[in-house]
């Protein structure tokens, strides 16, 4: 009997975040646990990745690279599909926190882009002989790069906050079509970058303790950037709550 | 090997630089943020 009381009070109480003060306070509980989570969780990452996984047959002990690669390429991608759901959302309904959580987000994914890209080409020069290739996989991350920091560089130019929100909307929707091009690429095109080595539909080409030191890697990842997110949305609301006083 | 040792040293070493860099500007961007918070008296 009580059951739907008590489901329409907690989607209640998660509703309630949608207000910047009561967001703020959440947030600050909620950030140092996960910023504590990522620490533990990049930690047993690069123990399995560096201590218990095997050299690979092929590539030797270069490989271990890709324990950061994947789980910041992933993070790039990610980052970018919710930043740019959560700007259309201001965009469409007018909310007040989600064009702060695109803020929030794009930075991080901006660092994650240049991560994938720089850890890449760390890889690519003992590999294949070029820190960089017009490879078709490498030019669509770039791409990702220059969609992030138009996005930063159009919020941070126009100086009112809702145009400059809606304006940073429009560049972060209209890039969203770049995501399944980077993702699929290797499939589309004849590309030198290696295919996905996890597919929802087949069975991963590495050895388990690889695999979990990369997923590892990715929760730690996913942990940083939720922290990160958190801390710099309750800046941009003091910063906000600032404004709209001046 | 050895060589191999670099390039892994370079893509992590960059890596965790760069994570770094992001966590001690956004400390300082909090910190100005909450002084100024403080300054108009809201927390």
């Amino acid at each position: 009997m009580n059951k739907p009381l008590t489901d329409f009070s907690r989607a209640w109480r998660w509703r309630q975040l949608a207000s910047p003060p009561v967001f703020y306070q959440w947030a600050g509980r909620v950030w140092p646990w996960l910023a504590g989570l990522a620490l533990l969780l990049a930690a047993a990452g690069l123990w399995v990745g560096f201590l218990l996984a095997p050299t690979d047959s092929q590539q030797g002990e270069v490989y271990r690279i890709i324990f950061l690669h994947v789980p910041a390429a992933w993070m790039s991608m990610f980052i970018y599909l919710v930043a740019a759901l959560h700007a259309g959302l201001g965009l469409v309904y007018k909310t007040r926190l989600s064009p702060l959580l695109a803020r929030a987000l794009a930075p991080t994914g901006a660092v994650f882009t240049v991560i994938a890209l720089w850890t890449g080409a760390a890889w690519g020069k003992p590999t294949w002989g070029a820190w960089w290739v017009w490879d078709a996989r490498l030019t669509s991350e770039l791409i990702l790069l220059f969609l992030y920091l138009g996005y930063l560089g159009v919020v941070s130019a126009i100086e009112d906050s809702q145009r400059a929100d809606s304006a940073g909307a429009i560049v972060l929707l209209a890039g969203v079509v770049n995501i399944p091009i980077i993702y699929f690429s290797v499939q589309w095109w004849s590309t030198l970058h290696q295919g996905a080595t996890i597919r929802w539909d087949a069975a991963p080409s590495m050895t388990h303790s690889m695999l979990a030191g990369m997923l590892l890697m990715a929760l730690a990842c996913w942990a940083y950037s939720l922290a990160v997110a958190l801390v710099r949305t309750r800046c941009l609301i003091l910063e906000r709550a600032q404004e709209e006083r001046l | 090997m050895q060589n191999h040792a670099f390039f892994i040293a370079l893509a992590y070493g960059l890596g965790a630089l760069a994570l770094v860099a992001e966590m001690l500007w956004l400390w300082r961007r909090s910190q100005s943020a909450l002084a100024r918070a403080q300054e108009e008296g809201r927390p």
